[in-house]
């Protein structure tokens, strides 16, 4: 496969058997996506695939055919589902239309079921999915589902014709740990069912084995290796696979500072507590609220590694907005005796924030060197310049990266710059909000490292907000597990993680796949 | 429904502070309708009769109480020059610019669809770089140019349609068509050509969107996915440029008017405020008002139709 003379995927070749579930791993830019496009002929323009494609039941060969052709095998022989549920359905077309679409477009012409037939068996192909009230689903526009039930929804159009492949191109990378564990299960489910061949790409290893019966690694536009999941995941072979592994295991915590003997306490929060205004059902109507944080304490000590974590919508973000200043409280206080920030002056006072999308927190306009000198009092001085240098060397970039923008850095080294400019004000409290979440697992780790060393040097707080449990487990000693706006657990790391005192602290700790 | 009663009590709050605004400033402006009429060497007497007659020796909040209780009965008053009853006559004129500015913008429309949609299915290929080259062009041609270019073209060397001129549809309805084609048409090239470019941009925005690819995905293929899923999203934005483009045509149809010799509410405008006749010159200017506060408040309407997340907020 190539682009304008640029071959991006050479020499893939691989075979999926009926009822057979087999992975493909790599990092973002190894090809696996572009692989599994080729196959249906959904690659964008531009991009060429070569070789050769066969489909049980499809009597041409995939690659070589044209659009009228393939249009026949998408949807009925193949399904597939993609990445961003929340983007991958029509926002104007409602839920149960797109999926009766599948059902009304293959088979002969007088067979095609109806409207109303087909409507009929789209909202029985969402019950099938385990949507809550299906009829109501199928009514609703995509933007009236959550993620999780959207991909439901994607999935019913892919499998509606009971296709003999099904494509996953990392269904459940946006979702939340349970709800990716309720897909997942319903895939395998399906597959086991009707032997549909599945092919899912995951960069998430502990993922894949828990799907797949065999795996195919890919780096850089190759199979690097492949072979039984067991197999594979035991005894890698390949160095880039062994490097993959190890990159992704978590489960050895990254080394501890040494406490402060006696730990000043740096930000105190007392009964936060935070309500949106909802708009006025009619004119007279009562203000309704939305409590997306109830009476929450926290205290953040010198040296404190805290975890926070939790599902979309349970608080968390809005927690980390408060503790920042970035909100305001409906009720509580922040005491901030850390200071509010570089123009205190005093060196190890403030508070900096490290956010989640390091694409999109960082100016593309400027150059890494004023992105970092950015919070400096003086950022013109040649002070401020060998500062930059300094701290770029600490998150571990090259001198010369001053001199280049964050579109010239891959996702990793950006939050490494979104790091770097948090420290630059020398701040004694430093929060991260999903510091990870948009990152690859091979970099993962070594953006957590930089996070811990840095932290653990300066003898700063550090305060994660995530939806992972293994970053928490990795990095912090203290983990507040929160629900709904209100914490349901809360305790050292190792305790938490042994024996969970709250059922839903042990449903999220079961839906984390784990590579044993 | 409740956006609906909510747009138009806006509309009417924005049509009186309109109102209100149109009368002060033409109150501020100079020129006497009585001097005017009257000419410069009339006596005091003569003016303070005439200014009685008229009314406009009454204070101005009594005058304005007057003009707008009037309105609200569709009477304009009365000219001060010619002394007709204004509101039959902006109705006729009103009548003939909105065929004009409909005509225009369905020909915009006729246009710059497929035109739009082809450039940006076809962005890469040079048939698409045409397309876009000729609607750039089109952009930088004033609407008089065209329509005298298509004068010269059409009634002058062809001699198929009239150059210029009226027929009221009730009239003869076949001259009154080959009377606005040419009109429409160097109106609606023009705003075609500007609305070509917000299609395309709308359309290639939506050609990268996933869920087309999820709708290729369930078998659909290439263009029927494009017409079913693109088209209806790509709408929402082509619509407000669709909105502001009508509102427009229907102000700044007296260059059309004027090329054509057509009697429309621009062409009365124009007229009655060479004459000084301040109060046809109000009436238009608050029908004009009024139809763009109308045009916009349909478009919003129009908006919560075609994208369903508006409607649930």
């Amino acid at each position: 496969m190539e682009a304008g003379g640029t071959p991006l995927v050479r020499g893939v070749g691989f075979t999926v058997g009926r009822g057979e579930r087999v992975g493909i791993i790599g990092e973002s830019g190894s090809g696996k996506t572009l692989t599994a496009l080729a196959l249906l002929g959904l690659l964008g323009e531009g991009l060429r695939a070569g070789g050769s494609a066969r489909l049980a039941g499809a009597p041409f060969d995939l690659l070589g055919a044209g659009d009228r052709e393939l249009s026949t095998v998408r949807g009925r022989l193949a399904g597939m589902v993609f990445q961003e549920p929340m983007t991958a359905l029509n926002p104007v077309m409602r839920t149960g239309a797109q999926v009766a679409e599948a059902l009304r477009l293959h088979g002969p012409r007088s067979e095609r079921p109806g409207r109303d037939a087909a409507r009929a068996t789209a909202v029985e192909l969402l019950g099938r999915l385990r949507l809550p009230d299906p009829a109501r689903a199928a009514r609703a526009y995509p933007h009236q589902l959550s993620g999780g039930q959207r991909q439901r929804a994607v999935l019913a159009g892919a499998l509606a014709n009971d296709p003999a492949l099904l494509i996953c191109d990392e269904p459940t990378t946006a979702l939340d740990v349970t709800v990716q564990k309720e897909i997942v299960d319903l895939i395998t489910g399906v597959s086991d069912e009707r032997g549909t061949a599945v092919l899912y790409i995951s960069h998430d290893l502990a993922l894949v084995a828990s799907v797949c019966h065999r795996v195919l690694v890919m780096h850089d536009g190759r199979i690097v290796e492949s072979g039984p999941v067991e197999q594979v995941l035991r005894q890698p072979e390949h160095p880039y696979t062994q490097a993959l592994l190890s990159a992704s295991d978590l489960s050895v915590p990254a080394p501890r500072p040494p406490a402060p003997a006696e730990p000043r306490t740096l930000l105190r929060a007392r009964g936060l507590t935070r309500r949106y205004a909802r708009p006025r059902r009619g004119l007279l109507g009562p203000r309704a609220h939305f409590t997306a944080l109830e009476d929450l304490d926290l205290e953040l000590r010198a040296g404190a590694r805290v975890g926070v974590v939790g599902e979309s919508g349970s608080g968390k973000t809005t927690l980390l907005r408060l503790l920042s200043g970035l909100d305001r409280p409906t009720s509580g206080t922040v005491e901030n005796a850390a200071g509010d920030g570089p123009r205190d002056g005093a060196p190890g006072s403030g508070l900096q924030v490290v956010f989640q999308d390091p694409m999109g927190s960082l100016d593309p306009r400027m150059r890494v060197r004023d992105i970092v000198a950015e919070p400096l009092p003086d950022r013109r001085s040649p002070a401020a310049a060998d500062r930059v240098a300094e701290l770029l060397a600490d998150v571990g970039l090259p001198a010369e990266a001053a001199g280049r923008y964050p579109h010239q850095f891959s996702g990793g080294q950006r939050q490494r710059i979104a790091i770097a400019r948090a420290l630059a004000p020398r701040p004694s409290v430093l929060l991260a909000d999903e510091p990870v979440s948009a990152l690859d697992v091979s970099v993962r780790a070594q953006v957590l490292d930089v996070l811990s060393r840095v932290t653990a040097e300066r003898d700063m707080a550090l305060c994660i907000v995530t939806h992972d449990l293994g970053v928490v487990r990795y990095l912090c000693d203290e983990v507040v597990v929160m629900r709904e706006g209100r914490v349901v657990e809360r305790g050292p790391v190792e305790r938490v993680w042994e024996a969970p005192g709250h059922p839903y602290t042990r449903q999220l700790l079961d839906a984390v796949p784990v590579l044993r | 429904m409740r956006v609906f009663l909510r747009r138009t009590a806006a509309l009417l709050v924005s049509a009186v502070i309109a109102s209100f605004v149109v009368f002060a400033f033409l109150s501020v402006l100079p020129g006497d309708p009585a001097e005017v009429v009257l000419g410069t060497n009339a006596g005091t007497q003569e003016l303070a009769a005439l200014r009685h007659s008229f009314g406009t020796d009454r204070p101005l909040v009594v005058q304005y109480a007057d003009w707008a209780q009037g309105l609200l009965h569709g009477d304009f008053g009365v000219s001060y020059i010619s002394h007709d009853a204004i509101g039959p006559r902006i109705g006729d004129r009103l009548g003939v610019t909105c065929w004009l500015a409909l005509g225009g913008m369905a020909v915009a429309v006729l246009f710059a669809l497929p035109a739009g949609v082809l450039a940006a299915a076809w962005h890469r290929r040079p048939a698409g770089a045409v397309l876009s080259a000729v609607s750039q062009a089109g952009i930088a041609v004033p609407a008089f140019l065209a329509g005298i270019l298509l004068v010269y073209v059409f009634a002058v060397r062809a001699g198929a349609l009239p150059a210029g001129g009226y027929t009221p549809l009730a009239e003869d309805p076949a001259a009154w068509a080959r009377h606005l084609v040419l009109p429409c048409l160097s109106l609606g090239l023009v705003q075609g050509a500007v609305l070509t470019r917000y299609v395309r941009s709308a359309v290639l925005t939506v050609l990268h969107q996933d869920f087309l690819r999820t709708a290729r995905a369930r078998g659909r293929r290439q263009w029927p996915a494009l017409w079913r899923h693109g088209l209806p999203n790509a709408a929402v934005p082509v619509l407000t440029v669709l909105g502001l483009q009508l509102s427009t045509v229907l102000v700044g149809a007296v260059v059309v008017e004027r090329v054509f010799v057509i009697p429309g509410l621009g062409d009365l405008l124009l007229q009655s405020v060479a004459d000084r006749d301040l109060l046809v010159v109000q009436g238009v200017v608050i029908v004009l008002v009024v139809a763009v506060l109308v045009v916009n408040v349909v478009t919003d309407l129009l908006y919560h139709l075609l994208d369903p997340r508006l409607r649930s907020r």
